[in-house]
């Protein structure tokens, strides 16, 4: 472990008492838990840090950082209570396990690895127990004691780094299409197949295609979350990391780019397969289309995980910080599984006995 | 002389194939009418013998049971004739319309639609076989697959093996039955169960994976559908080239039961076999 003390890191207080500042996702300012006084993100950002120059998103340079920062970990005091912190290379806000005080290091949100934008919270961490018992109903093999027998081992409200890609795709496709006819010819039932070959050339721009940009976060899992809300994505401040945890990347674009290609790639095949009409059925022979005009930005999205223990097995659910949705993997009760198998089971066979009955 | 008799000849010739022409068939049974094209529908007396073994492959004794059997139908079903023939020639028609013909033309039928079915059986020899003829309401049932299929089945085996008045009084019960209850029960099928219990796996596979899925909400996406802009897309080029096609033709099984008219028109439906 490599021993640095960081020295710029911002732990916002308030200016009429000098309590902690957190970001209130319900309000968008920073407010004070103490005194309940609220201050805009910009305001508290830029009193923090003093009048600081914007930096765009510049890649060019953050490689070097990269690979020496997310070797390391890094020990840092806190300011309010002294005590002795660990955070690894990639944590760019943290809470104090001591004292809850909420930790931004600004040197990992700063110059060359400065997130563009950022969405912040809409939802509370008060809201959480609402959301994710809708997302426990109506599950017919949820465990009965599930909810009983559960308990929360960690929740976290995490600005995860994201990388959103805006490419074009241009370029052509080669597809197989089949045109079917069934008619009677005397005594015979005839299947006639017609067999086309189909060119398509053309191009199109996606927009934001999020990539999860830390090694750390499980890329189902984020996949998961989506859809995220783009048009409320604001101006990175500071500010709106306190309170809550926050990563930065440490996988670079070059490295996440063929996720979003293939993803893109794949809408591209189907949107140009959808302009062949009149088909009975129709399959891509080759693609020959090119990603075009790629342009990436480096974002933090709101994200919470809920760390869960069930009968000792571990469940982790994450929640979109935006909208809310919940994703994640339930425990599977067997006995209810089996009951619902032969109950399905008698019912289906009874239904195809009278039907079997009927045309047979 | 000479002249007188072509003369007389020539006469007797054309008479006669006037005549020919006036009867449908050559040299054809006495119940067939002279000119078919003038006939008119009639109801047979109610004495008129139902059994009618012109083949002559019944014994007296099995004559008269069958009578009786047939007295028994029309009676248990009032609305409708049954009616059993045999013949050794079908005088060059099809069996279908040779037993259509013999019902219309000795007038039997009940009510206004002549509703009623007979069953026909040809020794004739290379053209041995049997027929069910229903018309009027009858012809509904006979039109049905399941229920010639059902007769068939029954009166087949007892052909084969020379045994007539057996097979005939098995159709008997059998007509009774389709008669009362409108069709034949279909019994315990053990295939059938077992494509049901299969049929029910199935659906239980299903249902059983479908509320798994539900359980887990993880899963990688692999499309970017949402993220593509719309209006975005511009199609430059587009050609469709026809290539080939490729030709399949299966042939329909046949089927049991087909629409039969009798020579005077009357429609109905049945179906037969040979033995």
């Amino acid at each position: 472990m490599d021993e640095k003390e960081l020295t710029n890191v911002n732990e916002y207080k308030c200016q009429n008492c000098g309590a902690p500042l957190e970001f209130d996702p319900e309000s968008g300012q920073m407010r004070c838990a103490a005194c309940g006084s609220t201050f805009s993100v910009s305001e508290v950002s830029m009193s923090a840090r003093g009048v600081q120059e914007q930096q765009g998103f510049d890649w060019s340079g953050y490689k070097n950082e990269t690979s020496h920062e997310t070797m390391h970990t890094t020990v840092y005091t806190c300011q309010s209570c002294g005590a002795t912190i660990e955070a690894d290379g990639t944590t760019a806000a943290t809470r104090c396990p001591y004292c809850d005080n909420v930790i931004v290091m600004n040197e990992r949100v700063q110059g060359g690895v400065r997130p563009n934008a950022v969405i912040p919270f809409k939802y509370k961490p008060k809201d959480l127990p609402g959301l994710v018992k809708k997302f426990y109903q109506g599950k017919k093999l949820l465990p009965n004691n599930f909810f009983k027998d559960t308990y929360l081992s960690e929740v976290q409200g995490l600005y995860v780094p994201f990388w959103l890609f805006d490419c074009g795709v241009e370029g052509g496709v080669n597809l197989e299409g089949e045109r079917v006819f069934s008619y009677r010819e005397g005594d015979y039932d005839v299947t006639e197949v017609h067999h086309y070959m189909l060119e398509r050339d053309g191009s199109m721009h996606f927009s934001h295609i999020p990539v999860d940009a830390s090694t750390k976060m499980s890329n189902d899992l984020m996949d998961s979350v989506e859809p995220f809300d783009f048009s409320e994505l604001v101006d990175f401040e500071e500010g709106y990391l306190s309170g809550f945890l926050a990563d930065r990347f440490d996988s670079e674009p070059d490295a996440e780019l063929p996720r979003a290609s293939a993803r893109l790639m794949k809408s591209a095949e189907e949107t140009l397969k959808e302009t062949c009409m009149g088909y009975t059925s129709v399959h891509i022979r080759n693609n020959g289309m090119q990603i075009t005009d790629s342009s990436v930005k480096y974002v933090l999205l709101p994200v919470y995980l809920l760390n869960c223990n069930y009968k000792g097995e571990k469940y982790q659910y994450a929640v979109n910080g935006q909208t809310g949705k919940v994703v994640g993997k339930l425990p599977v009760d067997k006995g209810k599984s089996a009951r619902w198998f032969w109950g399905a089971c008698a019912v289906g066979t009874a239904v195809c006995y009278v039907l079997l009955n009927l045309f047979f | 002389m000479k002249k007188l008799f072509c003369t007389l000849l020539g006469a007797v010739m054309l008479l006669g194939c006037l005549s020919m022409s006036a009867l449908a068939i050559e040299g054809g049974p006495a119940w067939y009418p002279d000119d078919v094209q003038a006939f008119v529908d009639f109801h047979t007396e109610e004495s008129t013998p139902r059994l009618v073994d012109d083949a002559d492959i019944f014994t007296d004794e099995e004559e008269a049971e069958l009578t009786a059997r047939l007295d028994a139908l029309r009676a248990n079903h009032p609305d409708s004739d049954f009616v059993v023939f045999t013949d050794t020639s079908t005088y060059g028609i099809e069996r279908d319309v040779y037993a259509a013909d013999f019902y219309v033309f000795n007038g039997y039928g009940v009510g206004d639609d002549f509703n009623g079915v007979i069953l026909f059986i040809s020794m004739e020899q290379n053209n041995r076989g049997w027929y069910f003829w229903g018309t009027g309401k009858c012809e509904k049932l006979f039109k049905k697959d399941a229920n010639i299929d059902h007769l068939n089945n029954t009166i087949s085996p007892y052909l084969v093996r020379g045994e007539y008045a057996q097979g005939v009084s098995a159709s008997l019960d059998d007509l009774d039955v389709l008669f009362t209850k409108g069709k034949f029960p279909k019994g315990f099928r053990p295939l059938i169960l077992i494509g049901a219990i299969v049929g029910g796996l199935i659906i239980a596979w299903i249902v059983t994976t479908v509320l798994k899925d539900e359980m887990n909400t993880v899963h990688e996406a692999t499309q970017a559908n949402l993220y593509l802009d719309k209006g975005s897309v511009h199609l430059r080029h587009s050609a469709d080239f026809f290539l080939y096609r490729t030709v399949n033709r299966v042939k329909r099984e046949k089927k049991s039961s087909s629409s039969t008219r009798s020579s005077s028109g009357r429609s109905g439906s049945g179906g037969g076999g040979s033995f």
